[in-house]
């Protein structure tokens, strides 16, 4: 059992982290963007922290730089990066898990629910919560995972496309 | 080639028995394959020019010529980006883009067909049945984008498409307009899009047009003529961005000092 939080992030935010940090030659001190973009500290972290989850971005002493990895996202049109996002976000923990689920349960979708119980057994309601939340965020752009509102479920989408 | 002329377009608007002119004498012009910007201060009037384009206000004197047509009610060639989305809760996202096509009278294959076209453009793929409580401000707005260009306009108006955004999904989103606009894949054969941002205005335009308040006029037309992508900090982009934000400031310290302000 290895699935920690997941923060919640939007994915335009994310991307738009990863231009601007292209713009500054890829590099720049992690409280200079806090400044510099008036976001809250707490959400720029959870940004940070997914991108360089995902490989996106590295972060050494106060410094974040884009990896090579980020600027294929920055420069590929939207297929491309949905591609690499496909790529990456496979490799989670949470994504692994959930994919291994659906693809072993009936018609490939799980209800919503099952899954908040699944990620309850390893973190908090609010955590739990959050994780789902961007879970269904990161799924859905990536084409990965889709989530239908009409019946609750999660369902496997384009799995296995590279 | 000419897309589209304003010609002494003027709009008032009555208030207490007397004309509040909104727009003085507006001439323009928007070429085919030109991504244009209008900048100004609040109360310039430059979404109510959008509006007039739109064919969604009757000027009160002037004329809209669209592909060499003079426009009167809702112009055909044109569809809107708004900035507040304007999004019909209801719906999800697949419907939402689809609604003006469905008012069209176009059938529903041809409609998704379509439909998943632009959603594939702007990279909505993985949300189409989502709805937009599910979403951020920032996938709001691609569908917001989606919906006009599914509608395969000439020209596509923008008002103010990122500026309820925050800086990042905004940063995003404008590199993906610009990428959209130069990958040759739209239908849009221009683009005027209003802003208060003049950075964003250069980073984005061939044309920038710059409007004073009180009443609406046009000050200035610039070119822009810097390589894509367009790098903030050269000296270029800086000259020019002087050069706008001078003539925007110099009007209305120049308005302000003649006359008080009249409405907001």
């Amino acid at each position: 059992m290895d699935v920690s939080p997941l923060p919640y992030v939007e994915i335009g935010k994310l991307l738009g982290m990863l231009v601007y940090l292209e713009d500054l030659d890829g590099k720049t001190d992690v409280y200079a963007i806090s400044d510099d973009m008036g976001l809250e500290m707490d959400e720029l972290v959870n940004i940070i922290k997914v991108a360089e989850l995902l490989g996106f971005v590295e972060v050494k002493e106060g410094d974040l730089y884009i990896t090579e990895i980020g600027k294929d996202i920055v420069y590929g049109d939207e297929n491309r990066k949905k591609t690499i996002f496909k790529r990456a976000i496979k490799k989670l923990s949470h994504f692994r898990r959930l994919v291994g689920a659906l693809k072993h349960s009936q018609d490939q979708s799980i209800p919503k629910s099952k899954v908040l119980d699944f990620l309850l057994e390893e973190m908090s309601e609010d955590e739990a919560n959050e994780s789902l939340k961007s879970i269904i965020e990161l799924g859905r752009y990536a084409e990965l995972i889709g989530y239908n509102p009409e019946s609750k479920e999660l369902y496997l989408d384009k799995v296995d496309e590279e | 080639m000419e897309l589209l002329s304003l010609k002494g377009v003027y709009q008032t608007f009555p208030i207490r028995e007397k004309e509040l002119v909104i727009l003085d004498n507006i001439n323009l012009f928007i070429n085919e394959g030109k991504f244009v910007s209008m900048v100004g201060p609040s109360g310039s009037g430059k979404s109510t020019i959008l509006r007039i384009i739109a064919g969604l206000l009757n000027p009160t004197s002037g004329e809209v010529i669209c592909k060499g047509e003079k426009i009167k009610g809702i112009n055909p060639y044109t569809s809107m980006v708004f900035q507040t989305f304007g999004l019909l809760p209801w719906l999800d996202v697949t419907e939402n883009i689809t609604i003006g096509l469905e008012a069209r009278g176009m059938p529903i294959k041809e409609r998704l067909r379509k439909a998943f076209k632009y959603i594939d453009l702007v990279g909505l793929e993985g949300f189409e049945e989502a709805y937009p409580r599910e979403l951020s401000g920032g996938m709001k707005q691609r569908v917001g984008i989606a919906r006009a260009l599914v509608m395969e306009p000439d020209l596509l108006l923008m008002d103010e498409p990122f500026s309820s955004l925050d800086v990042f999904t905004a940063e995003n989103l404008r590199s993906e307009i610009i990428n959209l606009w130069m990958s040759g894949k739209l239908s849009v054969k221009s683009i005027l899009l209003v802003t208060h941002n003049i950075e964003e205005a250069i980073t984005l335009s061939d044309q920038v047009i710059i409007l004073t308040s009180h009443p609406g006029r046009i000050i200035g037309n610039i070119n822009i003529e810097l390589e894509r992508p367009r790098v903030r900090e050269s000296v270029e982009f800086n000259n020019i961005y002087d050069k706008i934000y001078s003539m925007v400031i110099g009007s209305t310290v120049a308005t302000k000092e003649v006359k008080p302000l009249q409405g907001t």
